[in-house]
């Protein structure tokens, strides 16, 4: 069987999206484990499309899990498990997820329509 | 607009936003009661302004329902509507009974329009978000009856197309849930078990099958993507909301005393509904990026964009906050539902109306768009409304979290009324973002009377021509 590489090169894109994704509203962890797998087998790929939506993808889901931790622990480090430290904790955890979850639905829609895609802020940080 | 009778949804749109701007109004009137106990009391109680601003909500929202079948089932069905007059007829009936009804609320006691609207032959009154006389219900089901054959014989007799079988499968639930505000059992948990079957299964239920053919129908009209690719994604989505929606109704069930398994079910299933809503968000992002035209009606297209965004935080996100049973063992019934309930209506229910009506108006009035003049101010009426509706959700999650912690969660919970006082800060917050989105909803009302600018002028007179 032959695979239309062009074709080929869009699943990739669009797998690196959806383990992002993934990661972010099922298997967080599970999920960036098989994202490392991922561009670990394809890191040296030829494909332009391949290596944005990787580095990107594996990039974004580093920064956005450690926005999300270590903000938290300082908001736990802070106040406790009182009721404003709750408050802040479910505000802050609301925002910063969910706005990780749209700027994925962007990338994933570009992967695939097979255009190149950098998150928005710290995007331009990775390349491959 | 291809076909004349399609003009009859034009009073139909503007009896929503007349009854939106009033529904609005008695949202300020109860946010201020949240901090003023004694405002405009007792000329307004509590109690009534709150029943005038959910039943405003639904009767409106069913206006804009009615208006966007009236409009786009035709072009679907590409044939003029069944009964044009029948249409017209019914919309009289439809707003002389919730007149009627809302003017009923606030002149005389509810217990007074128990007794003279004869509830005591059959009892139906006195439910939350049900709190219509039996007359009105019956009423309703008059109307929703004849609105219903109305399309269906336009349907049956044209060009079927996935999103007006889709529509009409939803206005038929829509229909057929309504019945269940019939059936009033003496036993409480039965009494509860039954009302969601309206409540919840028309919203996030049935409601969704209406939200998602309108939001498809503007998609295929504002983006030029094949109608095929857009019905398949229509069908899964429909079929994930049903999936997750139906069995998802369990999570009403936790604490009325039905049986434990529910409390799996309801949080198994009510779990993945947030599913459809993301799917939504990805379809409309998606055909927006493959769209093979720019259609020049962009406040139409930021419309129905906003709503799949909106939607997914408002019923997906807040939904899921606190769905999950021990989760929700703390947080029933507190200011976190009411965050939910507000974002959710707005961004599924609210936008999708007014979605159609941005795309419809100007092709009603023979034109494909309205002047830009008009769009930008349209656009800031959708910023002004969609961020204090976010700040409304925040400031009342904030709230609520505070409640939860207070009054249930900490080892020496304090009583509902000192936990009130406590968190008002919150509740004057939420009253301010109420204001600002009143002038939203006013500037939106404005942009249908913007002139085209000098420029412009020319044109638009040739456009229309």
């Amino acid at each position: 069987m032959v695979i239309d590489p062009e074709k080929q090169e869009r699943r990739i894109a669009v797998a690196a999206q959806t383990l992002y994704l993934v990661n972010l509203m099922l298997l967080p962890g599970l999920a960036f484990l098989v994202l490392l797998g991922l561009l670990a087998v394809y890191r040296r790929s030829d494909s332009a499309l391949v290596r944005n939506h990787l580095a990107q993808a594996v990039g974004v889901s580093a920064v956005g899990g450690a926005l999300i931790v270590v903000v938290l622990g300082l908001i736990y480090l802070q106040g406790g498990a009182g009721p404003y430290a709750w408050l802040w904790g479910i505000l802050y955890f609301t925002f910063v997820h969910t706005s990780l979850i749209f700027i994925g639905v962007v990338g994933f829609v570009k992967a695939l329509n097979g255009h190149e895609f950098v998150f928005p802020v710290v995007g331009r940080w990775f390349r491959l | 607009m291809k076909y004349p009778s399609q003009a009859v949804a034009k009073p139909y749109f503007v009896a929503a936003i007349a009854l939106f701007i009033v529904q609005i109004a008695f949202g300020l009137i109860l946010g201020m009661q949240y901090v003023v106990g004694d405002f405009l009391f007792p000329e307004i109680p509590f109690n009534v302004a709150r029943m005038v601003h959910t039943n405003l909500l639904i009767v409106w929202l069913l206006f804009g329902f009615f208006g966007a079948a009236y409009y786009l089932v035709p072009e679907e069905a590409q044939r003029d509507l069944y009964s044009p007059k029948l249409a017209t007829i019914l919309f009289w009936v439809f707003l002389v009974a919730g007149g009627l009804t809302v003017l009923g609320y606030l002149l005389v006691p509810y217990a007074t329009l128990a007794e003279i609207t004869g509830n005591r032959f059959f009892p139906t009154m006195g439910r939350e978000f049900l709190e219509q006389p039996t007359i009105t219900k019956i009423g309703i089901v008059i109307v929703a009856l004849g609105f219903l054959y109305n399309i269906s014989m336009t349907v049956l007799s044209g060009r079927k197309t996935v999103v007006n079988v889709v529509l009409l499968s939803g206005l038929i639930g829509l229909a057929l849930f309504f019945l269940f505000a019939f059936y009033n059992p003496v036993n409480l948990v039965d009494d509860k078990y039954y009302w969601w079957w309206v409540v919840h299964l028309w919203v996030e239920g049935v409601w969704e099958l209406i939200l998602g053919a309108i939001l498809a129908y503007v998609l295929i009209k504002t983006t030029g993507v094949d109608r095929e690719v857009i019905e398949k994604w229509l069908y899964i989505i429909i079929a994930m909301t049903l999936i997750t929606g139906i069995i998802g109704t369990g999570h009403h069930y936790y604490w009325i005393g039905t049986p434990v398994y529910w409390q799996w079910w309801g949080s198994i299933f009510s779990a993945l509904e947030p599913i459809p809503f993301f799917m939504m968000t990805v379809f409309a992002f998606n055909m927006v990026n493959q769209r093979r035209r720019d259609h020049p009606n962009k406040a139409a297209v930021l419309w129905a964009m906003g709503t799949a965004v909106m939607a997914f935080l408002g019923a997906g996100v807040w939904g899921f906050l606190h769905t999950l049973s021990p989760v929700n063992f703390y947080t029933h019934g507190t200011q976190i539902t009411a965050a939910h309930g507000h974002m959710a209506f707005y961004g599924a229910y609210v936008m999708i109306v007014l979605t159609i009506i941005s795309y419809a108006w100007p092709k009603m009035h023979g034109r494909e768009a309205a002047n830009p003049r008009a769009q930008v101010v349209e656009m800031w009426s959708f910023w002004l409304m969609s961020v204090s509706m976010v700040f409304i959700t925040l400031f009342l999650t904030a709230a609520g979290v505070l409640q939860v912690w207070m009054q249930r969660y900490s080892e020496t919970p304090e009583p509902f009324m000192v936990v009130q006082e406590k968190i008002a800060l919150f509740y004057w917050m939420r009253e301010a973002a109420g204001v600002v989105f009143m002038v939203g909803l006013l500037v939106y009302v404005a942009s249908f009377f913007v002139k085209p600018g000098a420029a412009e002028a020319p044109a638009a007179a040739e456009a229309q021509a």
